[in-house]
């Protein structure tokens, strides 16, 4: 093996959780996660919903934490290498690989949605959305997100937004660790609390509305929101698809399963504690999403919609519900147009930094990939891929209500992540064995993680990922791939070129790791 | 808000305060020579 470059380190053990917790916290604590309380449910789904954050989210945050400090020690910081010093195969660095492909993947179209809460962030502070009415609202989204009905927006403004969103993420990465990613979560993170806390506060505080809804007159006000979101649904704990939503709900809200955790943690050394840090920021995250996330946006709806219109905006999806509602929620706000605005900006504010500390730890896996193998520098490698990202992304913009999207976020943001997961999780516990992943996890512990989960994550994480797998891909995945769905063929064109892109990314990925590893020395190619 | 709902709400709120907060305190009682962390930005 060469001599390993020099790597980085975190600056501070309070930026790294920061940084770790801006990686997991993202858009669906906010828009994803009311969603599905409200679609399996209520209140009920909270027990599966722990459950899977005990059984599988926990044990694989410490286990992402752990390969990626074992792989960054040995100057690797994505995981083909990870993989490949866990496991001497030639089979593991090309297993690796899914753990580059499907940050580049998630990072191109998530960068496009980030660049949607920019704009209305804009669009919040110029009073652009004051004064619409439902059907105003939803033609001013609909506008944005579709470029063939592009009647109130120029067709330049969503690249326009977009353009300006990667440059921001790549200018922060390009910037190193310190200097860049763990300075935007020191700033980003606590002004994302702020945020959210003042707007809780302000939704939780609202007088009770009288609505009208289908002639029916009915008073409702922030705690029925809850109560709607929180009620039980006993029956709802026998349906295996709530605990299949509830563990899905934790792998995309701790973001693992992608590959970017590992990459942070590839710059952790031996003597760092990582068992109560990789803790802290499963916690932080779960703050996030179930005191914070939970008493927005569902409990705002219902109070100037009433329940029969929270449940249509949630059947609408995360989106209308984040872009086309709470706007509408915010216009009606006592105050006038000076607090809709506030609250606009805080609002769209919030998702933006939420979304951009997610977005820039995507880019990290790639970049570090680049850097070890190929000798280029930070800023050389950060904007040749911001040109990628920009290039890629520009096509979501165009195709985005075809289907195009969707396929990218279904295959790379969903079902791939599972399977990235279940095989770091049997290379980490399995192939290295359970009791060296013990003894590596505890390597600088600031807490002794208890023995029974060197028991959960050696046969029930396991086990609840495989069932996971199966119940998604007889579900989801096979009806996905014969596009079930489709509404023209046209749509069927564009999404197989999607699909089309998509593998072309994984073959150059593939190729590059091929390649990156004949540059080796023979005495670290063994494998 | 009823009983039930209530009570989730409070359940759910409670243990992720409790545990966010434990992390936390745990953290800061934790001594900083544990680790020796370096001076920021300083390369291996």
């Amino acid at each position: 093996m060469p001599e390993s470059p020099p790597r980085e380190q975190w600056g501070s053990r309070i930026g790294l959780i920061l940084a770790m917790a801006g990686n997991a916290v993202g858009l669906g604590n906010f828009l994803r996660f009311p969603r599905q309380v409200v679609e399996n449910g209520g209140g009920t789904f909270m027990i599966p919903y722990f459950i899977a954050f005990l059984l599988v989210g926990i044990p694989l945050m410490w286990i992402e934490w752990g390969v990626g400090r074992y792989g960054g020690e040995r100057g690797q910081g994505s995981t083909p290498g990870m993989f490949d010093a866990l496991w001497s195969h030639p089979l593991a660095k090309y297993l690796g690989v899914l753990g580059l492909f499907m940050p580049v993947v998630v990072l191109i179209y998530y960068c496009y949605i980030e660049s949607w809460t920019m704009a209305w962030t804009w669009f919040s502070l110029t009073g652009a959305t004051q004064g619409l009415d439902q059907g105003g609202m939803q033609g001013f989204f609909n506008s944005y997100v579709n470029l063939e009905n592009g009647t109130i927006h120029g067709f330049w403004v969503p690249f326009l937004f977009f353009f300006l969103t990667v440059g921001i993420n790549f200018w922060v990465v390009s910037k190193g660790l310190t200097a860049g990613i763990e300075k935007l979560a020191k700033i980003g993170m606590p002004i994302l609390f702020v945020f959210a806390a003042i707007l809780v506060v302000r939704v939780l505080t609202l007088d009770p509305v009288t609505v009208v809804h289908d002639g029916i007159t009915t008073t409702q006000g922030p705690m029925d929101g809850l109560n709607f979101m929180f009620t039980p649904d006993w029956g709802a704990l026998g349906s295996p698809k709530v605990w299949l939503a509830a563990t899905g709900q934790i792998f995309f809200t701790l973001s693992v399963g992608m590959g970017s955790l590992q990459a942070y943690a590839s710059y952790l050394t031996r003597r760092d504690d990582l068992t109560l840090s990789g803790l802290a920021t499963a916690a932080t995250n779960e703050t996030a999403e179930v005191v914070l996330g939970g008493s927005l946006a569902i409990p705002a709806v219902v109070t100037f919609f009433g329940v029969t219109g929270a449940v249509a905006v949630a059947r609408g999806g995360s989106f209308d519900l984040g872009f086309v509602s709470m706007p509408l929620v915010f216009n009606q706000l006592p105050g006038g147009p000076l607090v809709a605005t506030a609250a606009g900006v805080m609002w769209f504010g919030l998702l933006f930094f939420a979304g951009i500390t997610s977005s820039v730890s995507m880019a990290t896996p790639a970049l570090a990939f680049v850097e070890e193998n190929f000798g280029w520098k930070r800023k050389q490698t950060a904007w040749t891929l911001a040109a990628i990202v920009l290039a890629l992304g520009s096509l979501h913009i165009v195709y985005n209500t075809r289907g195009f999207l969707g396929e990218w976020d279904y295959w790379a943001g969903t079902f791939g992540l599972v399977i990235l997961a279940l095989v770091e999780t049997v290379l980490f516990v399995w192939v290295f064995g359970p009791d060296n992943m013990w003894k590596e996890l505890h390597q600088g512990a600031a807490v002794q993680i208890p023995l029974f989960y060197k028991v959960v994550m050696t046969y029930v994480t396991p086990v609840f990922l495989i069932v996971m797998m199966l119940w998604w891909t007889v579900q989801e995945a096979i009806p996905t791939l014969l596009m079930a769905d489709a509404k023209s063929p046209e749509e069927v064109s564009v999404r197989w070129a999607s699909r089309g892109v998509m593998v072309a990314i994984l073959l150059f990925e593939i190729w590059l790791v091929k390649k990156a590893w004949a540059r080796r020395p023979a005495t670290a190619r063994a494998s | 808000m009823t009983t039930p709902a209530l009570l989730f709400l409070l359940g759910a709120w409670t243990f992720v305060l409790g545990l966010t907060l434990w992390c936390f305190w745990r953290l800061m009682k934790s001594d900083p020579e544990h680790e020796k962390l370096p001076p920021p930005g300083t390369l291996l």
